[in-house]
């Protein structure tokens, strides 16, 4: 078992006109090859606030996050980015693929900050894997949203990461296609990936190997 | 895929934000090189009118020269005192006196009564060989004119030739390549050439004229002359004999002649003549340049209207631009992209705007100034304006400056772009 991801003893705060509400509060996880962990919590908890920090996109107030032996908020902005483009795939609820790109193109712009050179191989492969050959030329706007959710998930798995964040990808799917995602990523973790998933939905439980609780700004096990 | 193709995509995604932009910086241009186009036929147009109006000028000068010739003729006339005992048949054959008389006669009749007589020029003229060039010329020796007492002080009609000068008779320096500030060397003295005149179509242009006094020492008649020329004489319409009588009163030993010089009377009447189409031409001149200066503000304000409009216009829509793609950016640094790379999709869409509008802007600019040329019957003057480096030259100039403005004027939004967070933006919904 080799670790991944390590958060040390972070803590994140807002202030809200004049009052300081602490969402995260000397919070430490560690991430581990193989880990399928879901997140838990009421809504307003900090679920999505966690996930954008182990992401690299939020720098938390104290503690430290190590990636791949780095500490990830001392890096540059630019290393940090091309740090989170090769290990880290992100999947939102909201799907979030570019309007204008393709199915195809919208998976390779993952490959631009890396430039990948088998990025095109991969991406078709990809595209075979989620059944999305008949639509790889669809814009975003013609597919359904389940053809969705499998693009962004092929897009977060495009550079190979070691780590997907997922918050809430189920969110707007129905029962068959939230199982599909499940199912890819408990395959992701068996082949030696690990996975953060959010998730409100139950069926979650049924993947997840780790389940745990987020409540007063701390992580509990379920 | 490459940062290229997302920029593109994106712009034929959001067309109406990009043609927009496009428009704006393609008035700009369109108007400003037909500014630039139509400012130059403007000064075409100049030239031509000055030319036109040059040519006209001459030939009412040489009209004028003419009319003025007959009427001085009509005025007054030129005679020459010549020695009594020169024989008049070698005179005319030679066009000068072989014999000679004292050069104190010319200031006898200066101090005379003869009222008749004006502009007394004593000379020493002979013909010679310029042994130096192996050529014959006519050296005139010349001291100007000699001032006379009782008529009123007046500007004398020719100057004295300086000592150690020479001046040259067209033919004379046109074949010898000579110029004004050369030296020559003529019967062994040395010369600066002063003056080099231009065509008469007379013996003047194979002439040297120098000094009298050295003339007098270099042909050996120190204190002679062989004729004074008396010019303008205001006698009562060409009566010869009135003014023969009254030299001979003066100067028993001599003879007069008529004397046809028109040289000066035509080189005064030439210069005033010019100087009345120079005064012409000048106005002419001054009032295109004013009305250029005009056409010039008034294109200027305009082109300056137009280029603000532009910048803000592209900046105001690139802004527009970005927050539309607030999300997009979010996700872009979310997949990975870095700061610069967002800089990059913004400026390099201000890039193709500033470029595309500029060069679609030229043609546009060049197609009205045709349709215009076309309507105003003067297309082929506005074909080679077109065809002349003008169009393309200023076409660069303004396709790079547009495209350099429109990217500067983009790095506000790109800079509003590329600050926002990604973390803020993911969580808005
Ligand atoms: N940038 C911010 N400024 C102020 N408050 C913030 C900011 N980001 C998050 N919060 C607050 O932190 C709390 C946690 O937000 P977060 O989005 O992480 O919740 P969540 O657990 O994901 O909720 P949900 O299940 O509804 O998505 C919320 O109360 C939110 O208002
Ligand atoms: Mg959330």
């Amino acid at each position: 078992m080799i670790m991944i991801h390590q958060s040390k003893n972070i803590s994140k705060s807002f202030s809200k006109s004049g009052e300081v509400l602490k969402i995260i509060s000397d919070l430490s996880l560690e991430i581990n090859s193989g880990d399928f962990i879901s997140v838990e919590g009421r809504s307003g908890s900090g679920k999505s606030t966690l996930l954008l920090m182990l992401a690299g996109l939020l720098c938390p107030d104290s503690g430290k996050i190590f990636f791949k032996d780095d500490d990830l908020y001392s890096l540059s902005q630019a290393t940090r980015s091309l740090s989170r483009n090769s290990g880290i795939g992100f999947v939102f609820q909201q799907f979030h693929l570019l309007p204008f790109l393709t199915v195809k193109e919208n998976i390779l712009a993952a490959s631009i900050p890396s430039r990948r050179k088998d990025a095109g191989e991969k991406a078709s492969a990809l595209i075979e894997k989620f059944g999305l050959s008949r639509r790889a030329t669809h814009l975003p706007s013609e597919l359904s949203v389940g053809e969705r959710q499998r693009t962004a998930l092929a897009r977060a798995l495009l550079n190979d990461p070691v780590l997907i964040l997922a918050d809430e990808p189920t969110g707007n799917l129905d029962n068959d296609n939230s199982e599909t995602i499940f199912s890819h990523f408990a395959e992701f973790a068996g082949n030696g990936g690990a996975v953060v998933l959010v998730s409100h939905d139950d069926k979650s439980a049924k993947f997840a190997k780790t389940r745990l609780r987020l409540a007063d700004g701390k992580l509990l096990k379920v | 895929m490459s940062l290229a193709n997302i920029i593109c995509r994106e712009i034929f995604f959001r067309k109406t934000n990009f043609l927009l932009s496009l428009f704006a910086v393609a008035a700009a241009a369109g108007v400003l090189i037909f500014s630039v186009l139509m400012l130059k036929a403007h000064d075409l147009k100049t030239e031509k009118i000055i030319s036109e109006k040059e040519a006209v000028l001459k030939g009412k000068m040489d009209e004028l020269e003419d009319a003025s010739r007959v009427i001085t003729k009509r005025m007054g006339f030129n005679v020459l005192v010549i020695p009594r005992d020169q024989n008049l048949g070698d005179l005319y054959s030679d066009d000068f006196a072989s014999k000679f008389m004292p050069e104190s006669y010319a200031q006898k009749l200066a101090d005379s009564k003869i009222i008749t007589i004006r502009h007394l020029l004593p000379s020493l003229i002979q013909k010679i060989k310029w042994t130096e060039k192996d050529r014959t010329v006519i050296l005139i020796g010349t001291r100007g004119e000699v001032p006379s007492i009782h008529l009123d002080p007046q500007k004398p009609i020719m100057d004295a030739v300086k000592p150690d000068t020479a001046i040259l008779g067209y033919e004379l320096h046109r074949s010898l390549g000579l110029k004004q500030g050369d030296r020559i060397t003529l019967l062994k003295k040395d010369f600066t050439v002063d003056k080099c005149f231009e065509e008469r179509g007379n013996k003047d242009d194979i002439t040297v004229w120098i000094n009298l006094a050295e003339a007098q020492e270099l042909l050996g008649k120190k204190g002679l002359v062989n004729g004074i020329m008396a010019l303008e004489c205001n006698c009562a319409m060409g009566d010869i004999a009135k003014v023969r009588q009254e030299i001979a009163g003066v100067l028993p030993d001599t003879q007069v002649i008529e004397f046809k010089t028109t040289a000066l009377a035509r080189a005064e009447i030439r210069r005033k003549a010019a100087d009345t189409a120079k005064a012409s031409l000048d106005s002419e001149k001054a009032s295109r340049t004013k009305l250029r200066m005009e056409r010039e503000n008034s294109a200027t304000a305009l082109v300056s209207v137009f280029l603000f409009c532009a910048i803000v216009m592209t900046a105001f829509l690139a802004l527009i631009n970005v927050k539309e793609r607030k999300m997009e950016i979010g996700i872009f640094r979310a997949l990975g992209f870095y700061t610069g790379q967002i800089y990059r999709i913004i400026l390099f869409r201000a890039f193709i705007i500033g470029l595309a509008g500029s060069a679609i802007g030229c043609i546009l600019g060049a197609a009205a100034f045709l349709a215009i040329a076309g309507k105003t019957g003067d297309i082929q003057s506005a074909v080679s304006i077109m065809r002349n480096i003008v169009f393309l030259g200023y076409s660069m100039m303004i396709i790079v400056s547009s495209t350099m403005l429109i990217v500067l004027a983009t790095i506000f939004p790109a800079h509003y772009a590329a600050q926002q967070d990604p973390a803020e933006i993911l969580r808005e919904e």
